[in-house]
């Protein structure tokens, strides 16, 4: 099936608990098929815009979501998401903000930005996975109803 | 010429006059006796007129007198002649006495004649006599005038002497005043100075002499400059020349010099003395000694500086320490969370893949290491909301504090699901506050009063507000738990707490982020509580309340 070379879901996270954490939540709710990680703010570019190791991929070919990470190594969530917002090819893409930080002023910044959700990563891994899942689960269903039935 | 002379008085070629007599009795004795008579009446007449003229010495004209009186006598001298002439033949020496008469006689006659419309002009008797009267008359007149005139003088003197009287008095008044002004200038302790129209200085007090340790002629004029500071010198004369030029009253502070070199500050003050006109009759000038004072101020001002900077410094190292807190906490937010996830997370993994393996005090392990986590993780949290809520900028507007607990109620509705508690809710003023942050205030208060009424089967907890001497105050009050008064010192400190973790949750952080934002807003929070009886929070707002 050439579409299930298409990656749903692009997890930027580069805490590789809370990354296994996050899987484990996607899986539980049978949404791990296809996703793409990056460890850090530019990998996650490389594989947005098909740079370096991507070259091969199409910038078409979206993800149906990206699940973002505000702290990232070498180029911060806030950078990742300027450039997604700002391109015509990816404006489209959902993205999702999960992050440790409630600070208002990352908050006010990322909806400027054009930010989807926004979600605080709670200590507690049953809300954790549940917010995960949720946000997981609307974007995938609001995008691509058809894939979900199959 | 003797010759002549003897011939003079010869006698011998003439024949005597006699013999022309015949020498007739008769005829010879009737002319030597009318020629007697005549001569003696002629001397007699010449002694007679030197006599008036002895004695009115006052006459005018007294020559023509003396003229009369010369040629008289010649007259009778020639009448002596012809006596003589009768017996002896002396014509040559009676014929030299007619001709001196003659001399004698024609000036007199021509002087005569020449002084007669002067001796016509002369008064008659008559008319000097009309003129007496009249100048007696005038003399009358002038006396009755010196009289009058007399009384006057006497009138006058009378009048000087009063007035000289008084103005002895008044002067002596005058020596008085002007030795009260004296005293009373070299008494006080300013130097005075006075000074004419033009801005001249010619009087100082001697308190000025005093300070300076000048002499009056050092002074005189323009003299003062040298005791003045050349650096404002310029400043100080251009502004008294203005103020003379003007009459409008100097006023200036400038330093001066003293006696033993060393300058003091002086508040000098000089106000112009004008006649009715308006014009400057004199200046009169002080020197206050502000030296203490300007001392002080500048002390103030060093000290004002001084604080200014250090204000600015503590605020530019209180801002930095903002920032680093901020930064602080920012990291605490995203790092300390991270592994308490990790901690509870994976314990999760290992009780969901293994939990079956596992013994029943493992699983109970595990959870309670969950909840540690967990509890850690709510203390982070309440320790931004504290930290962050502490800092946030303050949006005072009018709050509708009726609106804004009842919408807390609803939110703490979760709270009281399956309780029975009686909330009583009185009318509430509004205030002026920042809503979000007395939002939080309500709802930490009264979560507390649900929470520490937990045990209470009728709970109730009352809201509202009474007057007091500090104005409106709000109060959450419940029939709780309520704690022992002899902590209430620790009630608003963070992570303080009255109550062991197993009888109620918490974090201790609740109350203190109450005091904090209740100080921000300048108001007072206090408690009284007793324990099992119940609590009642207290608390103002500064910038006052509506009804």
């Amino acid at each position: 099936m050439s579409e299930s070379t298409v990656v749903e879901i692009l997890l930027v996270e580069d805490n590789p608990q809370d990354l296994e954490l996050a899987q484990r939540a996607l899986r539980k709710a049978n949404l791990a098929n296809r996703i793409h990680v990056a460890r850090d703010g530019a990998e996650a570019l490389e594989f947005i815009f098909c740079e370096g190791a991507h070259a091969a991929r199409k910038v078409e070919d979206t993800p149906k979501v990206i699940l973002l990470d505000l702290k990232l190594p070498k180029v911060d969530g806030l950078e990742v998401l300027r450039r997604i917002k700002g391109d015509p090819r990816t404006r489209g893409i959902p993205v999702v903000m999960i992050t440790s930080s409630k600070e208002q002023s990352d908050v006010v910044e990322s909806y400027a930005l054009g930010v989807n959700s926004y979600i605080v990563k709670p200590v507690n891994f049953e809300n954790f996975a549940e917010a995960v899942q949720r946000v997981g689960m609307y974007w995938l269903l609001l995008n691509q109803p058809p894939k979900l039935e199959e | 010429m003797p010759d002549f002379i003897q011939r003079l008085y010869s006698s011998e070629e003439f024949m005597p006059h006699g013999h022309c007599y015949l020498w007739t009795p008769g005829i010879v004795w009737l002319h030597v006796i009318s020629d007697a008579l005549i001569a003696l009446a002629y001397y007699s007449i010449p002694i007679t007129l030197a006599w008036f003229v002895r004695r009115r010495r006052d006459i005018d004209f007294r020559w023509i007198f003396v003229c009369f009186a010369v040629f008289i006598l010649a007259c009778g001298t020639t009448h002596l002649m012809e006596i003589w002439n009768v017996w002896h033949g002396n014509y040559w020496l009676s014929g030299s006495v007619k001709a001196l008469t003659a001399a004698a006689s024609i000036p007199t006659a021509i002087l005569l004649t020449r002084l007669m419309p002067q001796a016509v002009a002369l008064p008659s008797p008559k008319a000097l006599t009309r003129s007496n009267t009249a100048l007696k008359e005038e003399v009358e007149m002038r006396q009755k005038a010196q009289a009058s005139l007399s009384k006057l003088n006497a009138e006058l003197e009378r009048r000087v002497a009063e007035r000289t009287a008084e103005l002895q008095s008044s002067n002596e008044r005058l020596r008085e005043s002007e030795a009260q002004f004296r005293t009373m200038v070299d008494a006080i302790s300013q130097l005075a100075w006075m000074a004419q129209p033009d801005g001249f200085i010619y009087w100082y007090n001697q308190r000025w002499f005093d300070y300076t340790g000048t002499t009056p002629e050092q002074m005189e004029g323009w003299g003062w400059q040298r005791v003045h500071d050349p650096a404002v010198l310029p400043e100080v004369v251009e502004l008294w020349k203005t103020s003379v030029a003007s009459g409008e009253p100097f006023e200036m502070d400038f330093p001066l010099r003293a006696a033993d070199g060393s300058f003091r500050w002086f508040l000098t003050r000089a106000f112009p003395l004008k006649d009715a006109a308006g014009r400057v009759l004199r200046w009169c000038g002080t020197n206050t000694d502000i030296g203490r004072m300007r001392d002080a101020e500048t002390e103030i001002q060093r000290l004002n500086s001084d604080l200014e900077r250090r204000v600015i410094e503590r605020t530019a190292q209180l801002e930095a320490a903002n920032k680093e807190l901020e930064a602080f906490s920012y990291s605490v937010s995203h790092d300390l969370r991270s592994p308490l996830r990790a901690v509870d997370g994976f314990s999760q993994a290992v009780l969901e893949d293994y939990g079956p393996q596992l013994p029943e005090a493992g699983q109970g392990y595990l959870r309670t290491i969950r909840q540690g986590a967990q509890k850690m993780g709510m203390l982070i949290d309440d320790l931004l909301t504290f930290s962050r809520l502490s800092r946030a900028p303050l949006h005072r507007q009018t709050v509708n504090t009726n609106q804004l607990v009842r919408g807390v109620l609803d939110d703490l509705s979760a709270q009281r699901t399956g309780r029975q508690i009686d909330v009583r809710f009185a009318e509430l003023p509004t205030c002026c506050g920042d809503p979000a942050l007395l939002k939080q205030v309500w709802i930490n208060l009264l979560s507390n009063a649900f929470k520490y009424t937990g045990k209470r089967e009728a709970a109730v907890v009352e809201i509202g507000c009474t007057v007091t001497e500090e104005g409106d105050v709000f109060f959450v009050k419940d029939n709780g738990t309520g704690f022992d008064m002899r902590y209430a010192g620790k009630l608003f400190g963070v992570f303080q707490r009255l109550h062991r973790a197993d009888e109620y949750d918490g974090t201790g952080v609740g109350l203190a982020l109450v005091q904090r934002i209740i100080h921000r807003h300048g108001g007072r929070v206090w408690a009284e509580a007793e324990v099992d009886r119940g609590a009642i929070f207290f608390f103002t707002i500064e910038g006052g309340t509506h009804r």
